[in-house]
């Protein structure tokens, strides 16, 4: 109940949804009541009124070209996609079998590729840490600039109007 | 006509099924049918016509992509409303973390193709006030009121559009024209 002595509008409008119920006679005879019921009432006929707008003359047109646009490039990409893949493998295989190394010679390769990466390693460890210790803030300095240039460029790559991408298809 | 597992007529299955094998007029066909909800929906949520069209067609397009996924048992219009309405809140998201230019208000653009039947109907000062109070409200209010009264659509379509329990849609639907109410009151006292 309101200060009034009114009953709450949601549970009266309950009632009102209902046809029946004690609220409902206490809005017949209070002239606050009855007045935001009319109000409502009103309110409903107005909005039943309201149509649609009819969408632009050529919309039908337009959402064509972009199903026609959009259709076609998938369909090709994942052709493409798949004939490359599937000449990769191939030309491997071939290049292995042609080669005629056996596994025995693949892993000796892997394991001198292994010692080769560590020794990388070490010397860009080294590098770096012969650089930090001579130029250290100049170096801070430019690894943070490059790290604000790249974010910049994700933000502006992100923030096109086609960035509808996220919303759910139910 | 085609008929669901409860007997209710499905106009759009023969569409969808044709549109599923990349057949493009019966989409066409699709999209002319529900279009104007469609476009109507995007338009109170958005309030400017150029993005309402813009993300209409967006959906459109997505539900081309994602035709594969929707059960033909359900009605194609409100499926493809609930996509528009996703899109809608999305990009209102990202506009309000915008917020850069002024949008042009949707009592400029709403007075449209439908003018003359609907001036018979209501007179166009009231329905502009109704038009620029409703414009006022948060979206979630909006678009209750939208479905329900423009689009005459019953609780459980509106449920399964807004993604809520049918029973929540009645009382937002009080709170929403009851806001619109105080609304139209405030600006009654301002004229």
């Amino acid at each position: 109940m309101t200060e009034n002595g009114c009953p709450e509008l949601e549970q009266l409008f309950e009632q009102v949804a209902e046809g029946r119920g004690p609220l409902l006679d206490h809005a017949r005879g209070c002239e606050s009541c009855s007045e935001i019921l009319e109000q409502h009432r009103q309110l409903e006929k107005d909005l039943y009124r309201i149509a649609d707008p009819l969408p632009p003359a050529n919309f039908v047109g337009q959402v064509m070209v972009r199903v026609s646009a959009h259709h076609a490039p998938m369909r090709h990409n994942i052709v493409s996609a798949l004939a490359i893949m599937a000449a990769s493998i191939g030309a491997g295989i071939f290049a292995f079998v042609r080669s005629g190394y056996g596994l025995a010679e693949v892993g000796t390769s892997t394991a001198s590729s292994f010692m080769a990466a560590k020794s990388l390693w070490l010397g860009l460890t080294t590098a770096v840490s012969a650089l930090w210790s001579s130029a250290a803030l100049p170096l801070t300095l430019s690894m943070f600039a490059v790290l604000m240039l790249c974010l910049y460029s994700l933000k502006r790559l992100t923030g096109d109007a086609h960035a509808f991408k996220e919303a759910k298809v139910s | 006509m085609m008929f669901g597992e409860e007997g209710k007529a499905l106009p759009w299955k023969a569409d969808v099924l044709a549109a599923r094998r990349g057949d493009h007029s019966a989409f066409a066909s699709l999209v002319r049918s529900v279009q104007r909800p469609v476009y109507g929906l995007c338009l109170r949520l958005l309030r400017t016509d150029s993005e309402a069209c813009e993300v209409a067609q967006e959906a459109f397009l997505r539900a081309f992509q994602n035709l594969h996924k929707y059960d033909e048992q359900k009605p194609f219009d409100l499926w493809v409303m609930a996509i528009a309405r996703n899109l809608c809140l999305d990009l209102l998201r990202r506009r309000s973390r915008m917020r850069a230019e002024d949008v042009q208000e949707m009592k400029d653009v709403l007075p449209s193709a439908d003018k003359s039947q609907e001036q018979t109907a209501i007179d166009r000062e009231e329905r502009l006030s109704l038009e620029s109070a409703l414009s006022t409200l948060p979206v979630e209010d909006r678009e209750v009121l939208a479905l329900y009264y423009v689009q005459k659509r019953t609780t459980k379509e509106i449920a399964e559009v807004v993604g809520v329990a049918p029973g929540t849609i009645m009382a937002r639907l009080f709170r929403a024209r009851e806001k619109l109410r105080k609304q139209m009151a405030s600006q009654e006292c301002r004229s």
